[in-house]
């Protein structure tokens, strides 16, 4: 007797709100990429924010010598 | 707005008498202006001075040469004014002055500025006030932290009031500013016959031609001419307005000792005053002047980058052509 | 120069979040940059007569 396959075995996903978790994998590589797009988005915007520039710019390797601002005592009015 | 006609418009203009003259010929007047072009081609002068470049060089030599003539004299040409003043009685028009500031890359020339301070400091200072430049703003600019304190130092300053509410005199601190040489404008006009010297911290914004006219007047006294007469305690100085002035000469050689050394004719003490004076009145000189050079950089690129995507976006509409192929009409 | 073209496209823009951060990017640097050459334009311009370029006379006489 041979058993005939009625019809496609349909599977489901589980899934919330439409989610689930192969499509969100798919996602990983732009959502990466779009995370480098909002740091340099902040850095751009930051740039000129003296609290940024000691914590992070002024530590960028080859020209982070560009955002210390180191005067000799004699140059400032204190 | 005469060039942007086409040229030969105007020959429609002159075809105005003809058309006077007979009527007859009016209809076929009408249209002059859409053949032109190819009829003249009779007189290839005659259509090289019809040409739009033509007018257009016309009226950019005209109204160039009255810019450049009314820059010059300071009229427009064959235009006849009445000045109640007398050309003496304004003062004297100031050359322009080759200031090592002057052009659009330049900053001042830092030692130029201590040296003119040390002659505001030893003559000025004498009459004219500097309200509105603190010792602090000499630091960085024309002298080290220490010696702006120490020069603030040698000035009493009243402060208060103490625990007892009376007020006391202490010596300078950077953030005070340069001290008058009068407590008030009536003791200024008391020990000067009447006239007030000015504050000089604005002074080169607030006269016509600037640095210029404050060097020229520094550098101008001289004999008044014969019949000019002068009152008593006034002087001659063709440069200020109505030519008799309270102050007297105050510039002469070796006035001052510069410690580097300069020698210090007049004309060098003027210069370096006049410089002095120019920081005071605009401190922000040399910030503003980098700053515009990098605004004149990034708008006049972002201008030609807008103009070519203009150009970009509208070629496909600017080359295109079109046309009209009316319907066959199958019936015949 | 098409190649080119071809290649900046297909580097940057054919991914929208390549793009901007290419963008950000470019315009953090642009920004250090510009300044940079301009100041260095600037200084050479104006060499021995800005403060920096003096005030060694002065520190030292102190000492």
């Amino acid at each position: 007797m041979v058993s005939y396959v009625k019809g496609p075995a349909y599977k489901t996903v589980k899934s919330v709100a439409g989610l689930n978790i192969p499509l969100l994998k798919s996602y990983v590589p732009n959502l990466a990429l779009w995370g480098g797009a909002v740091a340099g988005g902040i850095a751009t915007f930051t740039e000129g924010i003296p609290l940024f520039q000691n914590t992070f710019y002024s530590k960028i390797p080859v020209f982070g010598e560009h955002w210390v601002y180191n005067p000799d005592p004699e140059d400032i009015p204190i | 707005m005469l060039f942007r006609l086409p040229a030969s418009s105007l020959k429609s203009v002159h075809s105005l008498k003809d058309v006077a003259a007979n009527s007859s010929r009016l209809v076929a007047r009408r249209t002059p202006v859409r053949f032109a072009s190819s009829s003249s081609a009779s007189s290839t002068v005659k259509s090289v001075l019809d040409s739009r470049a033509a007018l257009a060089s016309a009226a950019i030599a005209t109204v160039g040469s009255i810019a450049w003539y009314t820059h010059l004299y300071g009229t427009l040409p064959f235009v006849g004014q009445v000045h109640a003043n007398s050309p003496a009685e304004e003062g004297l028009h100031p050359p322009q002055y080759p200031w090592s500031h002057n052009g659009w890359l330049d900053s001042y020339d830092h030692a130029s500025i201590r040296r003119g301070y040390q002659v505001y400091r030893e003559v000025c200072a004498a009459c004219h006030s500097l309200d509105r430049i603190a010792w602090r703003n000499l630091v960085g600019v024309s002298h080290t932290a220490d010696e702006a304190k120490a020069m603030a130092e040698e000035v009493e300053y009243e402060d208060g009031p103490n625990d007892q509410g009376e007020m006391f005199q202490r010596p300078g601190k950077l953030s005070d500013y340069l001290p008058p040489p009068y407590p008030n404008e009536e003791a200024a006009r008391a020990s000067n016959q009447g006239a007030l010297p000015p504050d000089l911290s604005l002074i080169t914004k607030a006269r016509h031609s600037g640095p210029d006219y404050v060097f020229a007047l520094l550098t101008g006294y001289r004999d008044p001419p014969a019949g000019f007469e002068i009152r008593e305690g006034m002087n001659y100085n063709p440069y200020f307005p109505g030519n008799a002035i309270s102050m007297a000469r105050v510039l002469f050689d070796e006035l001052v000792e510069y410690e580097d050394g300069t020698p210090a004719t007049t004309s060098q003490l003027a210069k370096d005053v006049v410089t002095f004076l120019n920081w005071a009145a605009e401190p922000e000189h040399d910030e503003r002047k980098k700053a515009g050079i990098k605004a004149v950089i990034l708008f006049s690129s972002l201008t030609l980058i807008s103009l070519y995507v203009k150009r970009f976006k509208w070629s496909v509409i600017k080359n295109r052509k079109i046309f009209y192929n009316p319907p066959v009409d199958k019936t015949h | 120069m098409a190649g080119f073209a071809n290649l900046f496209y297909n580097t940057f823009v054919r991914r929208n979040s390549v793009y901007v951060t290419a963008i950000f990017g470019s315009a953090f640097a642009f920004g250090v940059g510009f300044d940079t050459a301009v100041t260095s334009v600037w200084d050479k311009w104006n060499q021995g007569k800005q403060w920096k370029d003096i005030r060694d006379k002065y520190i030292q006489d102190e000492e």
